[in-house]
């Protein structure tokens, strides 16, 4: 009888105790879920903060990209590259002291290594080699400091490019933003550490097409170089039939200050060089085998635009230089340009400045004709004001302090004269 | 007569002139010879004594190696005339010694201004008139020669500008408004400018632009002339008349010829030759002919200077000719068939210089030396002048187009800016202490940027810089036209205030001092003027050398 009580006591403790066990698991299982579930929720909100936040720099943080454009400057048009950037530079404190600096690269090599793209104008590099760089000026700025919409950056004239070699190129245009004392080498910056240095860096690919030769080209092709230059001043001197001492003196001038350039200890090798080029320059001119088709085809390869007008200008003081200017001097020199591709109106100035000192001009209508700038397909009327213009020049040296440039020029209006005449001006 | 008189320094004829008191401009005549011209000849007679003008004239003749004319051609030039030789010499620069009889041309010109002023009594200060395209230099000469003769220099003017002020002056051009052309043709050079004129109110006169030839002029005409007397002497004689361009004996029978040639269709002279006497006839077809490229020059000048202010012959109102070279029928021919119009007549070509010269005299002197009508009809006058050279100044650049670096003539005042003007620029140190900067100043009448051996460099100095500069130091220089329109060029360094002007002075183998020193004693027969002092007569020696004269009669003027 007892026992039955008991029992049914001992049920309810049983059902109390074991129904209070299996409540508090649920509880804590309740209580794991609602830990999950709010865990989950924190990492997914932090995910999306994240993406939030990816999103915000991808749009804010600075970017750089380059567009062409053109310019006309003095009746000259440049085509130009612009470098822009935008976004936000996250500074780390107010007033850092920072410039822009650009540099470009040529990624286009095969073996991944990749050489600075270079430039031939001093404003354009950093002053001590011929590595193309630019600086803007020094700028403080801060956390808060950036553009919304693209700015021009750095405005480069394409002319002052000067790629490796010749061709289509690609090339990455590099914009650090960085400390005013950052130091570059090679277009890379080499300061240490680096994190102190850059602030911010953005950059972007950009294929280019070179036509003329490229830096690598032009060292390769240095002493070739040089010798194309000395045969075409050779053509000159013996185009009249004879090389004189005066002409062949000039060549050997020009070669001695091309060793200025040189290193003390490639000095004799190079003077060598040139002497052994001028000697056979010389000789190919006397015996006639010197084509100036056959020397311009293979300068256009491996010369640079400036060392083309450098054998322009060689040819003339070879011209020049018995004081004697001919018609078939004149001839040679006026294809070389034309060959050359080289600027007629830079090449006239050239011309021009020899002229004014040479004694002798000799007496041809088709000389004349040439060196005061008159072509056949002109008009009457064109031809006119074309020799007034030329007059005008030459009237101008008349009041020049040294005698005989006015002696020469007077003489030149001369046959200016006789030429207006002709034409019945 | 006002306080300050103006002077027309010319190639071949001086004149000076001054405002009457009705404030209108008279030229003066020469009381010994009773002309308004005086030849601007100067007749070196020895033992420091000197004549000039009609006189002197006639010497060409018989002594053309102590005979100095074109003097004002000699100004830009490095020559000296020597007594020695009888003619023009390339100056020695490297001389410190002078040598004995040896005259600058700022020298010759100090006679002729001495002449000249001579006759307007003890009026000492001068305005003088020089050619539009006169330079630095020969400007400098100018305002040396004036000091030599014992001068002040008031003012130097350009003379197409006189002309147009003593245009603008007369009664006969009120009302004008628009462009006019001054077109001087004298005996050494030529000028054509163009002016902006309004006398319908003020007597306003704005110079536009310049542009002139000093090798085209009345003498060379002449020696065209002499050159046909010695093609005919030769067809007549079988020898020439003269050798190797020695025909200065001759100038004044061709310049006879040139005058009758302008009235008639022939004239004719005998002619002394070295084979006798030959009458000798010339045409003017034949003159005209002879000197059709001095025309053609004359042509495509009128043809620029219209392109330069963008303008047809159309655009311009009226013609003024000046100078005495413009009675060849020729050139009033060329004016007319390029311009499309008569120049205009009444004024007087041989004198309009001068009396704008005296009008801008008046114009310089104060309110209180001027009489009422003077001050009135000056008040009503108003000049702007322009500078008649680009001034640059060489600088090494980098060409983007061949990639090679060369000298350039970077200009940094163009021509035809109104003067005075100046402009300043900024320059740096290009490296720590450095000692000094080299500056290479041109002037040049065309705008020459490149091909600078063609440009003329006025200067070449290095101006010394103060001591411990660092790199980047800014200094300013300071480039600038006067009134007279000679130039000028500052360097300043803010910092330290100190200040260097490049002297563009010409380089003379004299110093002012020394070619003042020179002619101090110089006797000048003809100057003569009423209340000459006795103290001044008895210091006067007799020639030693009498020159012969001869009986030639003064040409008409």
């Amino acid at each position: 009888m007892v026992p039955t009580f008991i029992i049914i006591v001992l049920i309810i403790i049983a059902f109390y105790y074991f129904g209070r066990r299996r409540n508090s698991g649920e509880a804590e299982k309740k209580l794991s879920n609602k830990i999950n579930e709010i865990k989950k929720g924190v990492e997914e909100q932090e995910k999306n903060d994240q993406e939030k936040m990816n999103d915000f720099l991808e749009k804010n943080l600075m970017k750089t990209r380059v567009i062409k454009d053109s310019s006309e400057h003095e009746g000259v048009v440049y085509d130009l590259i612009i470098v822009q950037v935008k976004g936000y530079y996250f500074l780390e404190k107010e007033n850092t002291p920072t410039i822009f600096a650009l540099h470009i690269l040529d990624k286009t090599f095969e073996d991944e290594e990749w050489h600075p793209v270079c430039s031939h104008l001093g404003d354009f590099t950093n002053g001590e080699d011929r590595v193309f760089e630019m600086k803007t000026e020094e700028a403080l700025l801060g956390p808060k400091h950036g553009v919304e919409d693209w700015v021009d950056l750095f405005v480069i004239p394409e002319t002052a490019l000067l790629p490796p070699l010749k061709g289509k190129r690609n090339l990455l245009f590099e914009v650090y933003l960085c400390d005013p004392k950052s130091v570059f080498k090679g277009g890379i910056l080499d300061s240490e550490p680096r994190d102190d240095f850059q602030y911010n860096f953005a950059s972007i690919n950009f294929e280019f097409e070179y036509d003329e030769v490229g830096w690598m080209d032009e060292w390769m092709g240095r002493d070739r170089v040089d010798e194309l230059i000395m045969q075409l001043a050779y053509a000159v001197a013996a185009a009249d039939g004879k090389v004189e001492k005066s002409e062949h003196d000039v060549v050997l001038k020009w070669a001695q200050s091309m060793l200025i350039f040189e290193k003390e200890e490639d000095y004799e090798s190079k003077r060598d060089q040139m002497l052994s080029a001028a000697k056979k320059a010389h000789d190919l001119a006397v015996a006639g085998d010197l084509d100036i088709g056959v020397i311009t085809s293979e300068m256009m390869e491996i010369a640079p635009k400036s060392h083309r007008y450098d054998a322009v200008e060689l040819m003339l003081d070879v011209c020049v230089g018995d004081e004697d200017v001919k018609q078939v001097e004149n001839e040679k020199i006026e294809q070389t340009v034309k060959l050359l591709d080289l600027d007629w109106t830079q090449y006239k100035v050239m011309r021009e400045k020899r002229l004014a000192d040479v004694k002798t001009v000799e007496q041809s209508e088709k000389l004349d004709e040439n060196i005061f700038g008159i072509i056949e397909e002109m008009t009457n009327d064109e031809k006119c004001k074309e020799l007034r213009r030329r007059y005008t020049e030459f009237k101008s040296l008349t009041m020049h302090d040294d005698a005989n440039k006015r002696k020469q020029a007077l003489h030149m209006i001369e046959r200016i004269m006789v030429l207006r005449k002709k034409y019945k001006c | 007569m006002s306080k300050i008189i103006g002077i027309d320094l010319g190639t071949t004829y001086s004149a000076i002139a001054s405002l009457n008191d009705l404030g209108t401009p008279e030229v003066l005549e020469d009381p010994i010879q009773n002309k308004k011209t005086i030849p601007s000849v100067v007749f070196l007679k020895g033992n420091n004594n000197v004549e000039v003008g009609e006189n002197a004239k006639r010497m060409l003749s018989t002594n053309p190696d102590l005979t100095v004319s074109e003097v004002k051609k000699r100004m830009h030039e490095e020559v000296i005339w020597s007594t020695k030789e009888g003619k023009w010499i390339e100056k020695d620069t490297g001389k410190t010694k002078v040598t004995e009889g040896e005259f600058t041309p700022a020298q010759l010109s100090s006679f002729i201004l001495k002449k000249v002023s001579s006759i307007a009594g003890e009026t000492k200060k001068v305005v003088v008139t020089v050619p539009a395209l006169f330079e630095n230099l020969a400007r400098t000469r100018t305002e040396q020669a004036v000091k030599l003769a014992g001068l002040e220099l008031i003012r130097l003017i350009d003379e197409p500008v006189a002309a147009a002020l003593h245009y603008a002056s007369l009664d006969a051009t009120k009302g004008i408004s628009g462009k006019i052309m001054i077109f001087d043709l004298g005996g050494g050079t030529f000028d054509v400018s163009i002016v902006d004129m309004n006398t319908t109110d003020v007597k306003d006169i704005k110079v536009i632009t310049s542009k002139g030839d000093r090798h085209i002029g009345g003498t060379d005409f002449d020696k065209e002339i002499c050159k046909l007397l010695n093609t005919k002497y030769k067809n007549n004689t079988g020898v020439n008349l003269f050798e190797n361009d020695q025909f200065s004996k001759y100038l004044n029978i061709a310049e006879q010829i040139k005058r009758v040639l302008s009235v008639e269709m022939t004239a004719s002279e005998m002619i002394d030759g070295p084979k006798g006497s030959q009458n000798i006839e010339i045409s003017r077809d034949e003159f005209e002919k002879s000197i059709d490229k001095y025309l053609d020059q004359i042509s495509m000048l009128l043809e620029e200077v219209l392109e330069v202010i963008k303008l047809g012959a159309n655009d311009i109102s009226q013609i003024l000719l000046v100078g005495g070279s413009t009675r060849v029928p020729a050139v009033v021919k060329l004016i007319r068939d390029r311009m499309g119009k008569e120049p205009t007549k009444g004024v007087d070509v041989d004198q309009a210089v001068a009396a704008g010269a005296a009008i801008y005299a008046g114009k310089s002197s104060s309110a209180k030396d001027l009489t009422t009508n003077q001050k009135k009809n000056l008040d009503q006058i108003e000049l702007h002048q322009v500078c008649n050279h680009y001034f640059g100044v060489f600088a090494i650049t980098r060409d983007h187009r061949t990639g090679r670096e060369e000298e350039r003539n970077v200009i940094v005042i163009p021509k035809d800016t109104p003067i005075p003007c100046s402009k300043i620029e900024y320059l740096q140190t290009r490296y720590d202490n450095q000692d000094a900067v080299r500056f290479r100043i041109t002037q040049s009448a065309i705008l020459i940027e490149k091909g600078v051996t063609l440009v003329n460099i006025l200067k070449d100095e290095r101006l010394p810089l103060p001591e411990n500069l660092p790199k980047g130091e800014p200094l300013k220089v300071l480039y600038s036209y006067d009134k007279n329109g000679k130039m000028h060029c500052t360097l300043e360094h803010e910092a330290s205030k100190r200040k260097i002007e490049l002297a563009l002075e010409p380089d003379n183998s004299k110093t002012l001092e020394q070619a003042a020193t020179e002619i101090k004693d110089f006797n000048f027969d003809d100057f003569k003027f009423d209340g000459e002092k006795e103290e001044d007569k008895s210091t006067k020696e007799k020639p030693g050398e009498e020159a012969k004269e001869t009986k030639e009669e003064n040409p008409k003027e």
